[in-house]
C-alpha cells in the first residue's frame, strides 16, 4: 500500500479528498500547513512515495513551496524522493509550469 | 462542474502516479542506448558505436555522462538483464562479443576505439556507473536508489554478480542518413 501525505489548506476538501484516495487503497496522511509538511517528511521520508500539494493562493509562492518540500526530503536520504503532484484552481503560465514540471513535479489544474 | 468533478481530476492524476510508482518498482526507469554508423538492416552489428546512453522519463531524455568504458559495460549489462555477472564473465563475455571487440570499425581503424574491461576495474567501474546512475535519476527528479537499478549481489562465496534492473530500448542511427529519425529497435 503507497503512502501519500496530502497538503490542503480546506479542511472540508481535505476530507471528502482523503475518502477518496483511502477507497483507492492509498494510506492518507493531511497536514493543513506546508510547515507541518516539511517536518513531517523531513522525519518518515521513506514513508512516503506520493505528496500532493493543493496549492496556496498566490502563484509566485509556489516553487518556494515545491523546494521547501524538496529540500525537507532530501535531508534525509539523498535517493528517495516521493512523486509531487500539484494541484491548483489557478490559471499558471507556461513558464511556470514548466519550471514546477522541470523541478519533477506534475502539474495539473483543478477546474 | 461540481466538486465530485473537481475531485475526480485529481484522483485521475494520482492514479497516474501511482502507475509510473508501480511501474518504477516492477520494472526499473528505461533507458535508451544510441549506436551510430549503424549499416541498413543489421541492428547491433559489429563495427557500431555505442554513442550515447539516456534515461527516459516522462517523455524527456536525460544523458547519461559516461566514458566510453562505461558506455561499452552500460551496453553490455543491458543486453544480459538475465545474468548476474562477475567481474571475470564481464571481462569475457566483452572480449567475446565482436560487437565490442571491433567497436565503430565502421569508421575507424580497429582497436582504436574500443576498450577492454579487465576484471580489476569492473569494481571501480560499477561504483562510477552508479555515480552517473545517481546523477541522471537526480537531474530528472526522478526517486530511485542507484543500488537498485544497477544491482550487485553477492554469491554463497566471495563472488559478486551484476546487473542491470531495468528496460532499455536500442535506437540506429544510419551513417548515410545521420538526420533521419531514431528507431526503435523491434528485438527491444
Amino acid at each position: 500500500m503507497y503512502q501519500l501525505l496530502l497538503i490542503d489548506q480546506n479542511p472540508i476538501h481535505a476530507k471528502h479528498l482523503t475518502a477518496y484516495l483511502r477507497r483507492r487503497g492509498l494510506a492518507v496522511t493531511t497536514t493543513a500547513s506546508i510547515e507541518e509538511a516539511s517536518g513531517e517528511l523531513q522525519r518518515r521520508t521513506l514513508s512516503y512515495a506520493l505528496v500532493v500539494v493543493i496549492a496556496p493562493e498566490l502563484p509566485e509562492q509556489w516553487l518556494a513551496v515545491l523546494r521547501r518540500l524538496k529540500r525537507a526530503c532530501r535531508r534525509t536520504l539523498l535517493f528517495h524522493r516521493p512523486l509531487f503532484l500539484f494541484i491548483s484552481n489557478r490559471k499558471c503560465n507556461p513558464h511556470l509550469r514548466l519550471r514546477i514540471e522541470r523541478m519533477g513535479a506534475r502539474y495539473v489544474r483543478e477546474r | 462542474m461540481s466538486a465530485n468533478d473537481e475531485l475526480m481530476t485529481i484522483l485521475e492524476e494520482v492514479d497516474v502516479l501511482v502507475a509510473e510508482l508501480r511501474e518504477l518498482n516492477e520494472n526499473g526507469p528505461h533507458f535508451r542506448i544510441l549506436h551510430r554508423f549503424h549499416a541498413p538492416s543489421t541492428d547491433c552489428a559489429p563495427g557500431e558505436e555505442v554513442a550515447g546512453v539516456y534515461l527516459v522519463h516522462r517523455d524527456r531524455e536525460y544523458f547519461l555522462r559516461l566514458s566510453l568504458s562505461l558506455r561499452l559495460l552500460f551496453d553490455y549489462l543491458a543486453r544480459h538483464t538475465h545474468l548476474p555477472q562477475s567481474a571475470t564473465q564481464i571481462e569475457a563475455g566483452i572480449r567475446a562479443e565482436r560487437f565490442y571487440t571491433e567497436h565503430a570499425t565502421a569508421v575507424t581503424a580497429p582497436l582504436k576505439f574500443t576498450r577492454s574491461i579487465p576484471r580489476s576495474f569492473v569494481r571501480v567501474y560499477m561504483e562510477r556507473l552508479k555515480s552517473a546512475l545517481a546523477d541522471v535519476f537526480q537531474k530528472a527528479g526522478l526517486s530511485m536508489d542507484a543500488d537498485r537499478v544497477l544491482v550487485s549481489q553477492d554469491t554463497v562465496m566471495n563472488e559478486v554478480g551484476h546487473r542491470l534492473e531495468a528496460t532499455f530500448e536500442w535506437v540506429h542511427i544510419d551513417p548515410e542518413r545521420p538526420q533521419a529519425p531514431l528507431r526503435p529497435n523491434p528485438k527491444a
